[in-house]
């Protein structure tokens, strides 16, 4: 049994003189869910469509289970499930008749757990697809993936238009393949559905692997912007110094700051000062990996 | 059942296309097979055709109506042969194959579907072999429904057509429609979009149909006849003659290299996004 679902080493593609990924070394164990985090155009969708042999490298190569990505598509196709980042489906067809065709393909499923896919999931598989928002073909898109129980999940932006009802149910569901063994490698360009479902993290930029993190290491290396509202004006000298606090600037008594890593420190110093209320602001990932790397290293 | 497979469900895509196709087909058809009779049995108005008809240069009625035209109406396969498969029914079954060849490729790589499509446990070559298989089931309906309707107009009329030699013709035009049908296949499997991949098949073909045509009439173009697959489609005569096997042979091998070079394309490249 090969413990290394997924391996890619010195994987590259490029088309013509554009970049797309550059000396990819992947590799991603058996029951981990593997988040892929980049921001648009860092490369994560030809990782992807290399991975599923949809394109074919210019130089490296990637195996999965162990087979050779082009040699042995074929067979590593049988045990994967895919959800594309760009989803397109046959749109005059029903989503019964989707996921009916792509049952036949793959020698059948079982439809009871289809069904439960369905009542989990609150789709609708008997309107025509092309009458359905994204959120529901995306829901679609996710049952035809999940439904003969692949041992790998290669889901692209998986959420996307998913309403937050639906993504909890959608990471339910992660944690359930998780919990039977199954492999997960997942897209994404959102810190906290990563930081939640994922044991370990990928992090993609113009093409290259920058890092690859636990969970664990990427939160306490990550930074919030945080805005705590004052009933009356603090100093600012109560926050410069605190562990992890930087960028202290305080306006009609509302202090803005960038926290890196715990807020603990920085809540504390906060107690001292009657507080109105507290917001935070997810970072982008530009400042992600400005506090991962530093102004001037972008690679 | 109509999703159990690719072939399946391709003929489930294309079925609008194949009945639009259908009527135009055997609308026009009929109209020739109901004329005919009118012809065959007015001396005079069809001596009045065969006036007109030679009031125009010889060599304009040869390109487009062929060189039949003394037994134009006394012979129904001469009246048939002339007015629908000289030019009709095959540019018909050229347009339609082609723009069935470009789509179920190019087509759907073009609408972004052919990446589910090739995450299921199925070769590419499968895939294309499938769908070229739905093209040949479609194009042989095709002209499996022409015959049929042919066949029942000429018994209606109490037409004397040869049945055999109609078959030939019919079996001689399917076998047209696939060359270049088969080509816009391999033009979407080379990368060129559904719509290129159309233009470039049915350019082709007209322009093959001109270069035999005026072949007779330009003798410049009588060297090149022999590379349009129409010179091998309908110079024996398949509807008076019977079947050239050679000819039939030689477009077969056509739509044979033309799916050779599409399997071997499509195998090797990048899907594009």
């Amino acid at each position: 049994m090969v413990d290394n679902i997924i391996i890619a080493e010195g994987l590259t593609k490029f088309y013509g003189k554009s970049r797309g990924v550059v000396d990819l070394d992947i590799e991603v164990e058996r029951g981990e869910v593997f988040g892929y985090l980049g921001p648009n155009g860092a490369g994560k969708t030809t990782t992807i469509r290399l991975l599923l042999d949809f394109i074919r490298p210019t130089r490296g190569q990637a195996k999965i289970f162990g087979n050779d990505v082009n040699q042995n598509s074929l067979d590593i196709r049988r045990h994967v499930g895919y959800v594309p980042g760009e989803l397109a489906m046959y749109e005059n067809m029903t989503g019964k008749d989707f996921l009916t065709y792509f049952a036949h393909l793959r020698n059948g499923v079982d439809w009871d757990y289809v069904n439960r896919l369905t009542e989990r999931l609150d789709c609708s598989l008997s309107q025509a697809i092309k009458s359905l928002s994204h959120g529901n073909k995306q829901k679609i898109a996710l049952i035809q993936a999940f439904m003969n129980k692949p041992d790998l999940l290669i889901l692209d932006e998986p959420t996307t238009g998913l309403d937050p009802l639906m993504q909890r149910e959608f990471y339910r569901m992660i944690e359930e393949v998780k919990a039977e063994g199954r492999t997960v490698f997942l897209s994404s360009h959102v810190i906290p559905e990563v930081e939640r479902i994922c044991d370990r993290v990928g992090i993609l930029r113009e093409g290259k692997l920058v890092a690859v993190e636990g969970v664990r290491d990427l939160k306490s290396r990550s930074l919030k912007h945080l805005e705590i509202h004052f009933a009356e004006s603090v100093p600012k000298e109560a926050f410069v110094g605190v562990s992890g606090v930087r960028d202290v600037m305080i306006e009609n008594g509302i202090m803005h700051c960038t926290v890196v890593g715990s807020l603990d420190a920085v809540v504390k110093a906060a107690s001292a000062f009657p507080v109105e209320n507290i917001i935070t602001h997810e970072p982008t990932l530009e400042e992600i990996f400005m506090s991962f790397y530093g102004q001037g290293d972008k690679a | 059942m109509m999703l159990n497979n690719i072939v399946l469900k391709t003929l489930r895509d294309k079925r609008r296309a194949m009945i639009g196709w259908l009527l135009v087909m055997t609308g026009m058809s009929l109209i020739y097979a109901l004329y005919w009779p009118y012809i065959r049995d007015n001396a005079f108005m069809g001596q009045m055709m065969i006036s007109y008809l030679q009031s125009f240069p010889a060599g304009l009625i040869e390109a487009f109506m062929g060189s039949n035209l003394t037994q134009f109406t006394t012979h129904a396969e001469s009246f048939l042969d002339s007015e629908l498969f000289f030019i009709f029914v095959p540019l018909a079954f050229i347009l339609f194959t082609a723009s069935f060849g470009s789509d179920v490729i190019a087509g759907e790589e073009d609408r972004g579907t052919l990446d589910l499509l090739l995450s299921n446990p199925i070769s590419r070559s499968r895939i294309l072999l499938e769908k070229f298989a739905a093209l040949t089931s479609y194009t042989v309906l095709l002209g499996a429904l022409l015959e049929i309707e042919l066949v029942v107009a000429s018994v209606a009329t109490n037409t004397n057509i040869n049945f055999i030699h109609l078959t030939d013709i019919t079996l001689s035009v399917i076998l047209l429609g696939l060359v270049f049908g088969s080509m816009a296949l391999a033009l979407g499997c080379i990368g060129l979009g559904p719509s290129t991949s159309t233009g470039v098949a049915a350019s082709l073909g007209v322009a093959s149909y001109f270069i035999n045509a005026l072949a007779t009439t330009f003798k410049d173009l009588q060297p090149y006849r022999k590379y349009s697959p129409f010179f091998y489609y309908i110079q024996a005569d398949p509807l008076i003659n019977g079947l050239n096997t050679g000819d039939a042979t030689f477009l077969l091998a056509l739509t044979i290299v033309a799916l050779l070079v599409a399997l071997f394309a499509f195998q090797r490249r990048d899907i594009s996004v």
